[in-house]
């Protein structure tokens, strides 16, 4: 079932193509495909969706359905325009501490309860959203296109994800997801100082 | 006959020398193509290029990786997790400007006492080992935090910089499995001991300089 879905959502993201763009309304086809390659050209919105995919490897392929939708659901409300308190720049200190959250719990091989991890993906797709903002809806003329192709490359890493995680269960793979996690918080912590001292 | 054979050779030396010359003119031409906060400037290749600049930090993220493949599970793989996260720890101090005192004499030293260990198959046990590459990571990461460059992307840079760490302990693990056969033992010993031998030179370069 999860690999019919990756197919289908494969076979969606073939349409969104450059070439497929030229019999269509291409203008609204080449904002869609403008917000899919913003997904997958930041490592900022690429890294917490991996991680939450590794985080949820445990709970198998029935109960990703469920975490796509929650991954959906917290990127529209974000994207779609959840009023940001305060600074909007703070919204990246905290993804990056999120992030961190994520990577540590990777490392620690730790087992959340299922019921926790739709609402760890929910979270995570919010915060994506938040951060992306402005980036992926910069102006309301142009509707909400580049939010469906942001949408659109978000669900197919998490489902790409949280796929091969599942099936490789090994126990140095198991080590292997751990390390990345472990590089990853690294990362984080790193550009959370580099935060601090460009703000300050 | 022979004039026109070493003639040829000659042609064809040059020829080499020429597509080689031509090469190198094309990674120029590529980044003109990417954008250059990813290449350089600040971005992932700066980030990835940044630890393996110094002599004196190779030596020793390879010597973690090659001790941890020593120790065998779980030091094979946690060592190489703690050493980057650490790592981060000090950089993060040197970004903030925290000082730390002695940073060439600690990177020496690390050197000197993670290739001595590695030289003289020591095994103690995974809490001191971890404790060791711990207090030693923080010197390494200091001064690539206090000296970076002018960002494009930070996040891009703390990957490439990260990950550098990361494959350079895959590196010495990598070297370190050859430790399963006689001969590799005595490769990887012997590498361990030059490793020292490195630190050494840069204990004397940081006495010279006044630590």
């Amino acid at each position: 079932m999860a690999t019919r879905a990756v197919f289908l959502l494969v076979v969606g993201a073939a349409t969104f193509s450059p070439a497929a763009s030229a019999h269509g309304n291409a203008d609204t086809l080449h904002r869609i495909l403008d917000g899919a390659v913003l997904f997958f050209t930041a490592i900022e919105f690429l890294l917490p969706v991996l991680l939450v995919a590794l985080l949820a490897r445990y709970h198998g392929l029935r109960s990703v359905i469920i975490q796509v939708a929650a991954l959906g659901v917290g990127l529209l409300i974000a994207l779609m325009g959840l009023p940001v308190a305060g600074d909007p720049s703070v919204v990246g200190l905290y993804a990056r501490g999120y992030l961190i959250a994520l990577g540590l719990l990777v490392l620690f091989n730790l087992r959340l309860p299922a019921g926790l991890v739709p609402v760890m993906v929910l979270a995570t797709g919010t915060l994506i959203g938040l951060e992306a903002g402005s980036a992926v809806i910069d102006d309301p003329a142009t509707g909400f296109a580049p939010a469906v192709g942001f949408l659109s490359s978000a669900i197919c890493l998490y489902l790409s994800a949280a796929l091969i995680a599942s099936r490789y269960t090994e126990g140095w793979q198991h080590i292997a997801m751990r390390v990345v996690a472990s590089w990853i918080v690294a990362i984080a912590a790193l550009d959370i100082a580099f935060m601090i001292v460009g703000s300050g | 006959m022979q004039g026109t054979s070493t003639g040829d050779a000659s042609s064809v030396s040059r020829l080499a020398i020429s597509v080689l010359a031509l090469c190198a003119l094309l990674p120029g031409l590529a980044l003109g193509h990417v954008e250059s906060s990813v290449v350089g400037d600040g971005g992932f290749v700066s980030g990835l290029v940044h630890p393996v600049t110094g002599l004196d930090h190779v030596v020793a993220m390879v010597a973690v990786g090659l001790w941890g493949a020593i120790l065998g599970a779980p030091a094979i793989w946690v060592l190489p997790i703690a050493f980057p996260l650490i790592m981060t720890v000090g950089a993060v101090l040197g970004i903030l400007d925290v000082p730390v005192p002695a940073i060439g004499l600690g990177i020496a030293a690390s050197a000197i006492v993670l290739g001595g260990m590695v030289s003289a198959n020591a095994r103690p046990p995974l809490a001191i080992a971890f404790l060791s590459i711990a207090f030693f990571a923080i010197y390494h990461g200091h001064p690539h935090g206090a000296a970076l460059p002018d960002f494009g992307v930070p996040i891009l840079y703390a990957a490439g910089f990260v990950v550098a760490t990361g494959l350079l302990h895959v590196a010495g693990i990598a070297f370190g499995l050859l430790y399963r056969w006689p001969a590799g033992e005595t490769a990887v010993r012997a590498m361990g001991a030059g490793i020292a031998a490195v630190g050494g030179y840069f204990l004397l370069i940081a006495i010279g300089r006044g630590l």
